[in-house]
């Protein structure tokens, strides 16, 4: 009993010494190649959090990504201007990215892209799964901890014991753009675009796509905080209901935001419900405009915003 | 709570080391309390079920020793199965059988007496499933039928025998484990022996390993396809099918791993459920190589008895009892027509290949062995891939449509979805495959179980990182936990 | 009848039934120990066996053997 307790003590250590070891190496590495990118999905998180100085900053998902062009609108309003939509993620990510913002800079207006159905996108474990794992690598910085604690604190935990936590399934993409392997589309400012079109018969016919199952309390509340933040600050918010193809279901919370983005003193901007956009060649799949959508619907929103 | 979550871990720490503190006498009452706190964490009230299962077998078990009269025994005995019986039909396929009958019944209604208006609606009972009912049901009624046989003795300890069936690291998905087997280990204490408990906790990370890296990343990939599967040409969803079966064998090979890698811990032996099913050139092999603690149930309590009591049947004595077994099998599963064709396929395959056995044999021995080996495994893995669209779809009528899609051969590209995803699954499934092929072929060749201190601390520390760089960590249910 | 007749014979039944001459059976052989017995075939020589010995098994008889030497025990018993 005695010697088996000293042989499994001494195996464990070893164990525990050789983990920690590769861990740290393996990490540290990995850490390098991350910081190191300069195009791609993570840049543009690595960006917000660190250098996002513009006077007009844009937040969102995919939707703020491919379809806000920021030159277009340095040249109408005359300021600085750039894109921090990412692909996937929700409110819950938006907000603690704004909040770092803050840390560093203050920016005259705020454009928030939202979803006709925001309140039911990626909702409870999904936005919070996705939030994590985008800032996970940043948790060094307290305003991203402290966000990331008060969601779930198993993931500070793990990301102190183990240093490759936080590039958990980004492996591929670091390597990629390290490599060469991967090559982002041209980032113009954050702004990513899309060209042509591969919309088919079948996704013109399908309904409803964009629709609201349920209502997600969470999801509203982030939404809320995030304008409340901007407030506070005394920063100009506007929300934007970007351009939809008519796969738009009958259930939206777009009234909802409406009415809390006014309550605030803010501007709401319904753009899912114009004409203008009605037209399938300014797609490029059934949720995002194309370079050509994009840039005739920035234009339109510059105008928008000089008009009042 | 699921193997994979921090409570788990928790709650295993504390059980392994105050385990290893008590006196021998001792451990298995804190197994139970265990046990029983591991059910009622999930089930608060529905253990109350199981119990009353346990309490129901012990009693017949007990009575049909003690009972002189071979008539009265069988009373008991057959007293016991119906009791078990009853409850896993009223639990899980009381509804299933209710709306089966109704639409019978409505349409020999509208067939005969042209009333279509009066349709009956189905009569359905909205119960919660308890945990792992299945597995309990089924380890009793083993339990039972030994004990009637005489080749088992009736447990005496109430206390051992309410362990035997909740023993935690099993209760939820098995493997369904045989008295004579597990219920002796429970009489013997245990003490803290180093190199077994490395073992459990080797097999546990090579379970892991499969469940968070493999199974769960193909998840990610075959549910994308599968919610859309309408839109989805035939290449992909052929492929799809064969990651499906990849999955589900990571899955619950990965879960079996773990539960039998926590017992090892504990100092218990578990029955193994898996030996490298993909490797059958047959299968006849395949179904001796997967979830083999059911198969063998199956095969034991069901099938030797049927053929058996129609043996003057000829050969149709095995090919029927053949197909009602793997249609029960399948129906185990759960209340679904999709787990009856399932099992039929299954039963079809194994009938044939009963009835050309001489035949395949002959053309066997005229061919090299590679090409035996190669055609017979690639054969019983496709043939299972495509007995799995009916295990993995939701209905008949969507499985269906899944195999007319696969084999209307439309034109277009395979669906390849996040590149990430394709990425880390193809590491996964990768190692899985290059390990496994290395255990049937050269099991000399280790590297978990190296003699060598470097090589399996290297191994070690290869798998920990690859699961936290590859794994995907959504907490997800195992497969089989539904079952 | 011997043992070692019985268990020639059950050898025999087995050959032919099995389709391999290289079968050679011994009181400890189990279906572990011959590659084409299985629970497949397993019932096609009990039925051969039955004929052949022109007796009748019980179901709980079949289902208790362990070893060809506890069936020949059984089979001896019948026939004596």
């Amino acid at each position: 009993m005695k010697s088996n307790l000293i042989k499994a003590v001494k195996s464990l250590a070893i164990f525990i010494l050789i983990l920690f070891i590769a861990d740290r190496a393996i990490g540290y590495f990995i850490e390098k190649l991350y910081f190191k990118q300069k195009t791609g999905d993570l840049y543009q998180t690595t960006y917000a959090i660190k250098q996002a100085k513009q006077k007009i900053l844009i937040f969102g998902a995919s939707r703020a990504m491919h379809q806000y062009v920021p030159d277009i609108l340095e040249q109408k309003l005359h300021k600085s201007v750039y894109n921090l939509g990412r692909d996937g993620r929700n409110m819950i990510y938006h907000y603690t990215v704004f909040s770092q913002v803050l840390t560093y800079s203050h920016p005259d207006l705020i454009i928030i892209d939202v979803l006709p159905n925001e309140y039911s996108w990626k909702t409870r474990k999904e936005g919070e799964d996705g939030m994590i794992s985008a800032l996970l690598p940043y948790i060094d910085y307290p305003e991203v901890k402290a966000d990331i604690g008060q969601i779930r604190r198993s993931d500070i935990i793990l990301s102190g014991i183990f240093k490759t936590y936080a590039y958990n399934s980004n492996l591929a993409q670091i390597f990629g753009y390290n490599f060469g392997v991967l090559t982002a589309s041209k980032n113009k400012k954050g702004y990513e675009p899309l060209y042509g079109t591969k919309l088919t018969v079948a996704d013109l016919l399908a309904p409803g796509l964009i629709n609201m199952p349920e209502m997600n309390e969470e999801a509203r509340n982030y939404f809320k905080a995030f304008l409340n933040k901007a407030k506070e600050n005394n920063i100009k918010v506007c929300v934007v209901v970007s351009p939809v193809l008519p796969v738009i279901g009958s259930k939206n919370c777009i009234s909802d935001m409406r009415r809390i983005t006014e309550g605030y003193g803010f501007k709401f901007y319904d753009f899912s419900k114009t004409g203008a956009f009605a037209d399938n060649s300014l797609y490029y799949d059934q949720f995002h405009l194309n370079d050509k959508g994009a840039t005739d619907f920035t234009g339109d929103l510059a105008d928008t915003l000089l008009a009042k | 709570m699921l193997f994979n979550s921090f409570e788990f871990i928790a709650f295993f720490t504390i059980i392994a080391l105050i385990y290893y503190l008590l006196p021998k006498s001792l451990q298995w009452i804190w197994l139970l309390i265990g046990s029983i706190f591991f059910y009622m964490y999930s089930q608060l009230a529905l253990i109350i079920i199981p119990l009353s299962i346990i309490i129901i077998t012990y009693l017949c078990g007990y009575y049909i020793e003690k009972s002189a009269v071979e008539k009265r025994k069988k009373y008991i005995y057959l007293a016991g199965i119906i009791a078990n019986i009853s409850f896993l039909l009223l639990l899980k396929y009381f509804n299933f059988f209710s709306l089966t009958l109704t639409s019978i019944f409505n349409s020999v209604n509208t067939a005969f007496f042209k009333s279509a208006e009066q349709t009956n609606h189905p009569f359905l009972l909205n119960l919660a499933v308890p945990l792992g009912i299945s597995y309990i049901t089924f380890q009793a009624m083993g339990y039972l039928i030994e004990v009637y046989r005489g080749t088992h003795p009736a447990e005496k300890n109430f206390g051992h025998f309410i362990t035997y069936l909740l023993f935690f690291p099993k209760i939820v998905a098995g493997p369904v484990e045989r008295a004579h087997h597990f219920l002796p280990q429970i009489k013997t204490g245990k003490s803290f022996d180093y190199d077994t408990i490395v073992l459990g906790l080797r097999l546990m990370l090579w379970g892991f390993f499969k469940k968070l890296v493999i199974a769960d990343r193909l998840e990610l990939y075959n549910s994308s396809v599968l919610d859309n599967y309408s839109h989805h040409n035939s290449i992909t969803l052929a492929f799809t099918a064969v990651l499906c079966a990849i999955q589900l064998y990571a899955d619950f090979s990965g879960y079996t791993d773990i539960a039998l890698g926590l017992a090892k811990v504990l100092g218990f032996d578990l029955t193994p459920n898996f030996n490298r099913p993909f490797f059958s050139k047959s299968i006849t092999e395949f179904w001796r190589k997967w979830h083999i603690s059911l198969s063998k149930w199956f095969l034991d309590y069901v099938y030797t008895g049927v053929t058996i009591s129609l043996r003057d049947w000829g050969k149709w004595s095995p090919i029927f009892a053949l197909n009602i077994t793997f249609i029960l099998l399948g129906l185990w599963h759960g209340p679904n027509w999709t787990f009856v064709i399932f099992g039929m396929l299954q039963g079809l395959a194994l009938t044939l290949e009963f009835l050309t056995r001489k035949s395949r044999k002959k053309l066997r021995e005229k061919l090299p062995v590679a090409v035996n080996t190669l055609v017979g495994v690639f054969i019983t893995f496709g043939y299972f891939c495509f007995s799995l669209i009916f295990f993995r779809a939701n209905s008949v009528k969507q499985a269906l449509t899944i195999i007319g899609k696969i084999f209307q051969a439309s034109k277009g590209s395979i669906f390849i979805g996040s590149v990430s995803t394709m990425f880390y699954a193809i590491i996964g499934v990768t190692i899985l495959f290059i390990t496994e092929y290395f255990q049937e072929n050269h099991p000399k060749f280790l590297l978990i179980n190296n003699r060598h201190r470097i090589v399996r601390h290297a191994t070690y520390v290869t798998l920990i990182l690859l699961i936290i760089l590859f794994g995907v960590f959504n907490e997800s249910q195992f497969i089989y936990f539904k079952f | 009848m011997e043992k070692a007749d019985a268990l020639r014979k059950v050898q025999e039944i087995f050959i032919d039934i099995l389709d391999n001459d290289d079968i050679v059976l011994t009181y400890n052989s189990s279906a572990n120990d011959v590659d084409e017995w299985d629970s497949l075939n397993h019932i096609q020589l009990v039925v051969a066996i039955e004929k052949a010995f022109k007796i009748r098994f019980t179901s709980q008889e079949i289902q208790r053997w362990k070893n060809v030497g506890e069936m020949l025990d059984c089979i001896i018993a019948k026939n004596a």
